[in-house]
């Protein structure tokens, strides 16, 4: 069970020119009540699972302040029954010593957002005068290590950086990032075909591959690869418990600053259960009818799925990234490159060795 | 592009023995249970184990 809590709304202090919150409200600085904070973790102490994962959030959570964090610190403390698993994804621009002491003391995860090396990341992840942000992001980072934290990275990827993968998974690679996902850029506030940061499946696919590759030939065994190690599991019968490849929404919330629940961030706003103030607990909310209905939305499987091969790998994708299919039935947008690059990772492997 | 038709190159690959030691034991770098889904903040990720069996495979 996890909830994605966006404690600043989308406010953030980068202005990454791929962003796909740029048409919400991020010219206006909000941030979550302590009051808020207190009722939200009330709610979720009564989840029916023990372990809750908290995925503090944005815009730049960091932008909350420092109080913000020790009073999240203190109110877990009080509802002690659960065991609160925090993590935070950052842009690691605000990250110093001090922010990378608190988390190190208090036991919580950090992912970051780092498009590549210097000149890849700075292509669209920029600060407000339009400068790019890789400098200070990876001064962050450092900070992070020196306090024994090694972050996450997601990696996003727009129309104006796919052609670069060997040098984007080079570039994380020498910045001493082990642990890489990568995130295909997909437009929430705007579909038209004129965008200008979405990817084709094409672009996709290949990009794939060229990761597969770079990350073969860089041939180390302590880099860990999301898209890569799916497929790997799935070579072994197993399915990724990532929410990108399981096709399940009902084990994920997006939570704003007022308190606002949603499907998840990758919705946008379009779909909202409520307000946590409007639910009696948990598992109100679980039986609601808007979120039911959500539930029962996303796990309709399009006929292309019900005779793919890989469906137990992919499950249509993520729920957020999908586009009404011939029948109207809501297929995953990167269909195409999804199965291309199964075939070719699924024929590589077979071709491979005694071990598998 | 590379070439990777190339059965030495996968069969000797650290990187592909590492990924299946991770998916065989549903554990991370360090041993910690979901280690490694939980430092990346994208949404969705386990619980307790990063990969359950297919059903019916």
């Amino acid at each position: 069970m996890g909830f994605q809590i966006k404690i600043v709304g989308d406010f953030c202090n980068l202005r990454c020119t791929y962003c796909r919150n740029r048409d919400f409200d991020r010219d206006e600085k909000v941030v979550m009540s302590v009051e808020t904070l207190e009722k939200l973790l009330i709610f979720l102490d009564s989840v029916p699972q023990k372990r809750v994962r908290i995925n503090w959030h944005g815009g730049e959570p960091l932008l909350a302040g420092k109080d913000f964090f020790s009073h999240i610190v203190r109110l877990e403390k009080k509802h002690s029954n659960k065991s609160w698993l925090n993590v935070v994804q950052t842009n690691a621009t605000l990250i110093d010593d001090v922010w990378a002491e608190f988390f190190s003391r208090n036991g919580f995860h950090l992912g970051v957002n780092i498009d590549g090396n210097e000149r890849v990341h700075n292509i669209g992840r920029r600060n407000t005068a339009g400068r790019g942000s890789y400098k200070k992001a990876m001064r962050g980072v450092e900070a992070l290590r020196r306090h024994g934290i090694d972050p996450g990275v997601i990696c996003t990827i727009t129309k104006k950086t796919v052609r670069y993968a060997s040098e984007i998974f080079t570039g994380l690679v020498s910045s001493g990032f082990k642990n890489i996902a990568f995130n295909a850029f997909y437009n929430t506030a705007s579909e038209s075909d004129e965008d200008e940061y979405g990817l084709s499946d094409r672009d996709w696919y290949i990009f794939l591959r060229e990761i597969f590759e770079t990350w073969l030939h860089a041939n180390d065994e302590t880099i860990r690869v999301r898209e890569m190690d799916a497929i790997l599991a799935w070579t072994r019968g197993k399915s990724s418990n990532d929410c990108s490849f399981r096709g399940k929404c009902s084990q994920w919330f997006a939570i704003d600053h007022t308190g606002n629940i949603y499907p998840c961030e990758r919705i946008g706003k379009r779909i909202c259960f409520g307000r946590i103030s409007s639910f009696k607990d948990y598992n109100d909310l679980a039986g609601s009818r808007s979120f039911l209905e959500w539930k029962n939305s996303t796990n309709l499987l399009p006929e292309k799925c019900v005779a793919c091969t890989f469906l137990s790998l992919c499950h249509n994708g993520c729920s957020g990234h999908r586009q009404a299919d011939n029948q109207r039935v809501p297929l995953y947008t990167y269909c195409e490159s999804r199965l291309d690059f199964y075939n070719f990772v699924h024929n590589q492997i077979e071709k491979g060795g005694e071990w598998i | 592009m590379m070439n990777t038709n190339n059965s030495s190159l996968l069969s000797s690959s650290r990187a592909l023995q590492g990924a299946f030691r991770r998916i065989e034991s549903g554990a991370g770098f360090n041993g910690a249970c979901s280690s490694y889904t939980d430092t990346t903040g994208d949404p969705g990720h386990s619980d307790y184990s990063d990969y359950t069996d297919c059903p019916g495979e």
